[in-house]
């Protein structure tokens, strides 16, 4: 092949997509190797027998057979192949030698088994091999399914204690390299602590590992981290630099995000819970969706809207302009970028403005996946645990059915009757007739409510108001007209009190007074709802006062009010436009004390009702109406007769009921809030030209790749107009077992996280700029164990853990290193230095400061204000001091602007982007903050505290340091000068000493 | 007490640089990047330091106006609003403003006359700066790809509308390195108010080694470079502190001795050295109390006004003359009230008044200080903002944003002064003749600096990323 490509050079660089509609060759049982393998044969084949008259030099027949491109193009009599259909191929023809026409090649007829080789290439859609550019895409490693490894044979079976050991071991004996030896007991327990939980083993922890000397210990010793809550912690913490997590919203402003934290804690439960990994992966795309019982899974969905929101862009700017879609383009390329970056390693953002120059990801499904998201927008969502959410729907659907229950029951009792109700409705009927026949007057529509008191807690508040007509007028009615405000829900009698009276007195101190209406003993059984007029013996008087002694209750308080009130002096209203006072009035848009007499009650204009015709229809207005109301009483002392006792106890049991459950349902906690997604009806999606919103291509539907063999690209929807159909497809597309990227990925993370390299070197790109993968059917076995082990990522860690390679020691080997300096083929085990949450976690937890509660909001190392803007101030002492910082670094507060300087020094992720690897610098700014930090030191004083207490010597406080901090006895030599120098500069500067060393910083 | 035969490019290498004078074209050897460059150190010295070409400038400085400095009311001169003042504005297309609707033409309200030999137009807003007319190159024709502060200021840092992308600082150290053995090479100094929009993202290092990201440096506060010194304590001591390096580096020579071969455990003792020579050399930098009175007062030092931008362009000059790569000043701090940077919607004159009084005469005298040191000849001078501001009024006496055009200027650095480039229409509503990104600002930048900007990349989920991403042209008419 090299020596092809050497001759044949840039001849077969220039493949394009079409391959892809040909039938694709299953590899279920083959390995990449063997494809390679196949292909070259192929190849050599043809450059034996037929390139000489088909190749470079000559085309004969206008035929050329060296490149793929060629083959299909084919010559004279079109192409020589019909890929996938060998009964039509003209190439199988010519070598079958049948039609004496066409028998290829010319000097002979190829054996049966060349002959075998070019059928079943045919058949397999007639993959060429190439060069660099020219390789076929559907052929590259990512998108072939998952084969069934087979474990290979090695000479040293004796270091083989899992399969994993066998196919690393394999590549290093063909490499002539040989696995180191195996790390001590010290630290094997310290890795394995590190790498499951974060976090340091504590000195008895060592000691017991060290001391146990059973066949299993090891085991054991995974098995207890696997188990313990911290595990969540540490692989929760990988996930979040995927999902890039941060607390507030990032750019402009950058907005606090207070309800982000559910989804962290979601994510560390999740691992703690050990969940199947394609549950893992459907709650985080469309749990809403998928599982709307479960209000975890709706958290989880936190995952699209981890990311940076352009809130001003999103909120602020105006809809319908082009910078609005700008936005939201960038808005939606952060979720399906980032979805497909995590769970597939693939590198889909390259296709926004054209075609993926180097994977099959036409711009057209880049917008499919944009189009899953076009109906979502980040937002606070509410949520509940699922016995709250449980509980809800038990309590709604119980007022539902009472509700029922109660109505029919109503029903039943009013359709009881007798010949006495019977002409007790008649006569009803009559009165009603008669009042509706009653001639209108007409008004113009009010723009005013009329008088409303101050609010009040209690009924008993007095509340009046009082009308000066300005001089003495011999009075002899007045008439109430209630409020019915409009902008309140509909009520009769608004604000009407249930205890009143009317005084009238000639001066303003009412020293002599008149009173003319006394409803003050009871609450009035007459319902105030209509206008009410009160006659009496001629008073001569200016003012008339209205007092309320029992307010009117409006939902939890009370209040008085009144629509309008006319007073009459000799057939004349005589109260219009008054000077109104009262002892408290709301003065604000449709009400006011002046409103009183403003010549409209809340509805409507009125006319002077106190003489002539307007009066004369009031009186017989309120005449029909107390019949009514007479009558109405009558009826329903007669009907209540009728009722049984029975009937009458089951409805009173229903009301009870309904109320009791109304009451419960009201007094449950409202939902609490995760920043999630907010879902309305999607938008459409068109395929912008050059990534330009302004330039419409094809309008897309929801859908994926269509790379991924075995899956559809596009999603075959019920209904369309679905926001969550869209995500659910995208959540089942993703992780189907079909889907050969998403398994791979997650196992290589795993690998990745476990040796500090993963098998892919490049966790989020498995496309060809990306890179292969050093042991690929060691990746594909992975897959395949994760498959059939419940998918669990706890089960994927311990066999990882419990095999030689990774129980090796890190030291070097000069040899070695020479044939592989990077160690890719693991002859050793990596040795790493800690990463920013691991240091200042151990600090905590040597220092014996370390807080271990889990979960809730974030805390701050912050001093936090908000100016119109918000300030994030990092360089506040008392919160860089707090004890309320001393938890895991896992649940401080992330600001995007403004990141932690401590952790971010020490190459922490940055929530901005998804963070596959970690940098790892050694600079000298880490040198200042792991030496200066008032951090570092306050807890190197805490540290030294707590040594004094628990030893009385300073050797006995050394030997604890060290035992605690390296996990060993200080070495001769070396004790001597760390006494010394205990001794002159005191225990927290010798704390603070041994958390600078590369023996404490380094994990070997 | 640090062993002299360490293996430097090894140490280098592992170490990341960024501090401490690290020549980082060793770092970028070993990404491949760059390998040719490798046996010459900081750039290559028959490039005059650069790494593609000929250097014409070794050093930046970048003063960024925070919130978007008005092209028309600083170095933008339109007629046309003068005689149009109060007229509806119309200038012939729909027109899609941030906040408000558009409101009438209004007329700057400073004087414009022309300045220097050159004639170049500056408003009266600027009088210091219009002294300096013949030593820059104003660009009227500046566009962004957003209207929103905290896109449009990553545009102009990074190159890119979204976060998580390395500033130009970044990748310039990423590329050069520093020439200084003690100081960092991307040095930042905020405005005192506080943090532009995005803060610290803007001159984050991204995807680049942590290291590459800009050294915050705040002069006039307690602690001015985080960390530097430990926290007061009655054990620590002059004492303390050298006999505790002192034996850190004999436990850490130990381990190393047991563990041969791993470099990145000698490169972390080495920080701490490097570490040391940061502690001894900031302070020094910092200390402007030996520059002479002249000097103090050319930057406006004795003014309450301009202190503070005056203070950071004269620590600006100190760092750059101590080797320091790229500096940038910021004038201008978040978007609270009552305005503390250039986004003046409410009160034009007010506003744009304030933050030019504070910026003018520190600006200018940082020029023409360079100048008279011959730093100006090999250091480039960036003045930019992230977008513009509308020739009509937002209320009746503020402007809204305009990303279709806005002004910057260039100076020093083989940079031909007294020229513009580019115009703007009859409105400076929209860039008209020479529409220029950031891409091209950038990419001129760094062509004065020696480095191809197509070349300059680092692979990053699939792409080789640039500051130029997939656009930019070097501006010629501006080099000399």
């Amino acid at each position: 092949m090299k020596i092809l490509s050497k001759t044949y050079g840039s001849i077969f660089f220039i493949f394009s997509f079409f391959c892809i509609s040909i039938p694709i060759f299953s590899f279920a049982s083959d390995s990449q190797q063997n494809i390679n393998k196949f292909e070259e044969q192929v190849q050599s084949l043809f450059k034996t027998s037929c390139f000489s008259c088909h190749g470079q030099k000559q085309q004969l027949g206008g035929l050329r057979l060296d490149s793929r491109d060629a083959i299909l193009r084919g010559g004279g009599r079109g192409s020589p192949i019909a890929s996938g259909h060998p009964e039509q191929s003209l190439l199988l023809k010519a070598i079958d030698y049948s039609d004496k026409s066409l028998q290829m090649p010319p000097k002979g007829k190829l054996n049966e088994e060349q002959i075998a080789l070019l059928t079943r290439w045919v058949k397999a859609a007639a993959e060429w091999p190439g060069g660099h550019k020219s390789q076929n895409l559907i052929t590259h490693w990512a998108f072939l399914p998952i084969g069934k490894s087979t474990i290979p044979t090695v000479k040293h079976k004796a270091w083989v204690r899992t399969p994993i050991d066998a196919f690393i071991l394999a590549k290093l004996e063909h490499q002539n390299l040989v696995p180191s030896r195996r790390a001590d007991k010290r630290i094997l327990v310290r890795r394995a602590a590190y790498d499951l939980t974060g976090l340091p083993p504590s000195p008895l922890e060592m000691d017991a590992f060290i001391k146990d000397t059973r066949r299993n210990a090891y085991e054991k010793l995974i098995d207890r981290l696997l188990a313990s809550p911290r595990y969540g912690e540490r692989w929760g913490r990988h996930w979040l630099d995927l999902a890039h997590y941060g607390d507030t919203h990032g750019y402009d402003k950058d907005t606090r995000r207070d309800n982000a934290w559910p989804y962290r804690d979601y994510v560390i439960n999740s691992f703690n819970a050990d969940m199947p990994y394609s549950r893992f992966i459907q709650e985080q795309i469309a749990g809403d969706v998928l599982f709307p019982l479960n209000s975890q899974a709706l958290i989880a969905t936190g995952f699209i809207a981890a990311g940076p929101w352009d809130a001003v862009g999103n909120l602020e700017l105006k809809e319908g302009t082009v910078e609005k879609e700008k936005t939201r383009l960038l808005d939606r390329d952060d979720m399906a970028a980032n979805t497909l970056a995590t769970f597939d390693s693939m590198t889909v953002h390259c296709a926004r403005c054209h075609d993926h120059k180097f994977d099959p990801i036409p711009q057209r499904d880049y917008y499919r996946l944009q189009a899953v998201f076009s109906g979502v927008e980040r937002g606070d969502r509410p949520y509940e645990s699922p016995e709250r959410m449980k509980q809800r729907a038990v309590l709604t659907s119980r007022v539902a059915s009472l509700t029922q229950d109660r109505d029919t029951l109503q029903k039943k009792i009013d359709s009881l009757g007798s010949p006495e109700l019977i002409e007790l409705d008649k006569k009803l009927e009559l009165e009603r007739f008669k009042l509706n026949s009653l001639p209108k007057i007409p008004g113009t529509a009010s723009e005013t409510n009329g008088y409303h008191s101050l609010i009040s807690k209690t009924p008993d508040q007095i509340k009046w108001v009082q009308i000066d007509l300005g001089k003495s007028f011999p009075l002899s009615s007045v008439i109430l007209f209630p409020a019915r405000p409009v902008d309140f829900r509909d009520t009769p009698g608004f604000g009407f009190p249930a205890r009143f009276r009317i005084e009238v007195s000639d001066t303003s101190d009412f020293i002599q007074k008149t009173n003319i209406v006394d409803c003050t003993k009871a609450d009035d059984a007459s319902l105030w709802d209509i206008p009410t007029l009160f006659q009496f013996q001629d008073v001569t008087a200016r003012y008339v006062l209205i007092t309320a002694t029992k307010l009117w209750k409006r939902n939890y308080d009370f209040v008085f009010a009144l629509g309008e009130v006319q007073v009459e002096s000799n057939g004349r209203n005589v109260a219009r436009g008054a000077i109104i006072t009262a002892r408290d009035s709301i003065e604000d848009g449709r009400w006011s004390a002046k409103y009183l007499v403003d010549g409209f009650d809340s509805r409507t204009s009125l006319p002077d009702y106190t003489s002539g015709s307007a009066r004369d229809l009031l009186k017989q207005k309120l005449g029909y109406t107390l019949t009514i109301r007479t009558l109405l009483d009558e009826r329903e002392k007669k009907h209540y007769a009728l009722i049984s006792q029975e009937l009458l106890i089951a409805l009173a049991a229903l009301k009870k009921e309904l109320k009791e459950t109304l009451t419960e349902l009201n007094h449950m906690l409202k939902p609490n809030q995760v920043f999630a997604l907010v879902t309305h009806a999607p938008r459409p999606i068109w395929v912008l030209r050059r990534g330009d919103v302004e330039q419409h291509g094809e309008l897309v539907r929801a859908g994926a790749l269509s790379c991924v063999p075995g899956l559809n690209a596009v999603f075959a929807l019920k209904d369309t107009d679905s926001e969550g159909d869209r995500r659910a497809s995208l959540a089942k597309w993703i992780s189907s077992q079909q889907n050969m990227l998403t398994w791979r990925s997650i196992v290589n993370r795993v690998w990745h996280y476990h040796f500090g390299k993963g098998i892919v070197d490049t966790p989020n790109d498995f496309g060809k700029n990306g890179s292969a993968p050093t042991h690929p059917e060691l990746l594909d076995w992975l897959a395949c164990y994760l498959l059939e082990h419940g998918q669990s990522l706890k089960q994927l860690h311990r066999i990882i853990m419990l095999s030689s390679v990774y129980m090796q020691s890190s030291e070097g080997n000069a040899a070695f290193e020479k044939l592989d300096s990077d160690n890719r083929l693991l002859w050793k085990m990596n040795r790493t230095r800690l990463d920013a949450e691991e240091i200042r976690d151990s600090v905590l937890a040597k220092a014996g400061t370390l807080n271990l509660k889990m979960g809730g909001p974030g805390y701050e190392v912050f001093k936090y204000t908000y100016d119109y803007s918000p300030r994030y101030d990092h360089f506040d002492l008392d919160k860089i001091l707090s004890s309320s910082a001393w938890r895991r670094a896992v649940y401080c507060f992330q600001v995007r602007s403004v990141q932690n300087p401590f952790l971010e020094c020490l190459d922490c992720a940055d929530p901005n982007i998804n963070t596959p690897v970690r940098n790892t610098t050694l600079t000298a700014l880490q040198a200042l903050i792991m030496w200066n930090d008032p951090f570092m030191v306050q807890q190197s004083e805490l540290f030294s505290a707590g040594l004094q207490k628990r030893n009385a010597t300073i050797d006995a406080q050394i030997n604890d340091l060290y035992r605690t901090v390296l996990g060993r006895k200080p070495a001769f030599g070396e004790i001597e000068k760390v006494i010394r120098f205990a001794k002159r500069r005191g225990l927290a500067n010798t704390c603070r000493l041994l958390f600078n060393t590369n023996e404490f910083l380094f994990l070997d | 007490m640090i062993p002299k035969e360490i293996n430097r490019r090894e140490l280098l290498w592992k170490a990341g640089g960024g501090l401490g004078g690290i020549a980082l074209s060793y770092l970028l050897g070993s990404e491949g990047a760059l390998a040719e460059t490798e046996k010459f150190g900081k750039g290559r010295q028959d490039l005059n330091g650069g790494l593609h070409h000929k250097a014409s400038a070794k050093r930046v400085v970048q003063l960024f106006m925070s919130g978007a400095a008005s092209q028309v009311d600083t170095f933008d001169y339109k007629p046309e609003l003068i005689k149009r003042k109060g007229q509806p504005f119309d200038p012939g297309a729909k027109i899609e403003l941030f906040q408000s609707s558009p409101g009438s033409v209004m007329q700057s309200p400073w004087e414009w006359k022309q300045h220097g030999n050159s004639g170049l137009w500056i408003s009266g807003l600027l009088p210091n700066l219009a002294n300096c007319a013949d030593d820059i190159a104003i660009i009227n024709s500046m566009v962004s790809k957003s209207n929103v502060h905290g896109p449009a200021t990553f545009m102009q840092n990074t190159g890119f509308v979204l976060p998580g992308f390395p500033s130009m600082g970044s990748w310039i150290s990423y590329g050069l390195g520093s020439m200084n053995d003690s100081l960092p090479a991307f040095v930042v100094l905020p405005d005192m108010r506080g943090f532009a929009p995005n803060g610290p993202a803007n001159w984050g290092a991204g995807f680049l080694p942590a290291a590459y990201q800009g050294t915050m440096i705040r002069p006039g506060s307690k602690n001015p470079i985080f960390d530097l010194n430990p926290p007061t304590k009655s054990f620590i001591t002059p004492e303390s502190e050298s006999e505790g390096l002192h034996l850190l580096n004999d436990l850490n020579r130990d381990h190393f001795s047991k563990h041969t071969g791993d470099s990145r455990l000698e490169a972390r003792i080495q920080s701490y050295e490097l570490a040391a020579r940061l502690q001894l050399s900031a302070p020094e930098v910092l200390d402007i109390s030996k520059e002479n009175s002249a000097i103090k007062n050319l930057y406006g030092l004795d003014k309450p006004i301009t202190e503070d931008f005056g203070r950071r362009c004269l620590i600006a000059r100190r760092l750059l003359e101590r080797g320091v790569r790229f500096v940038q000043v910021w004038s201008g701090a978040d978007n609270g009230f009552p305005r503390r940077n250039w986004d003046s919607h409410e009160d034009l004159a007010r506003d744009h008044g304030m933050m030019a009084a504070e910026m003018d005469r520190p600006s200018a005298a940082l020029i023409m200080d360079m100048k008279a040191r011959g730093l100006l000849d090999d250091t480039i001078v960036i003045w930019t903002t992230e977008f513009g501001r509308m020739p009509c009024s937002q209320g009746s006496k503020g402007r809204d944003h305009n990303p279709y055009t806005f002004s910057s200027w260039l100076a020093g650095g083989g940079i031909k002064g007294g020229t513009t480039y580019g115009q703007s229409d009859a409105w400076s509503y929209k860039a008209e003749v020479n529409p220029t990104y950031c891409y091209d600002l950038h990419a001129t930048v760094l062509h004065q600096l020696g480095i191809d900007h197509k070349k300059l990349t680092f692979h990053n989920n699939g792409i080789d990323r640039r500051l130029t991403d997939v656009h930019g042209n070097v501006i010629h008419e501006l080099i000399t």
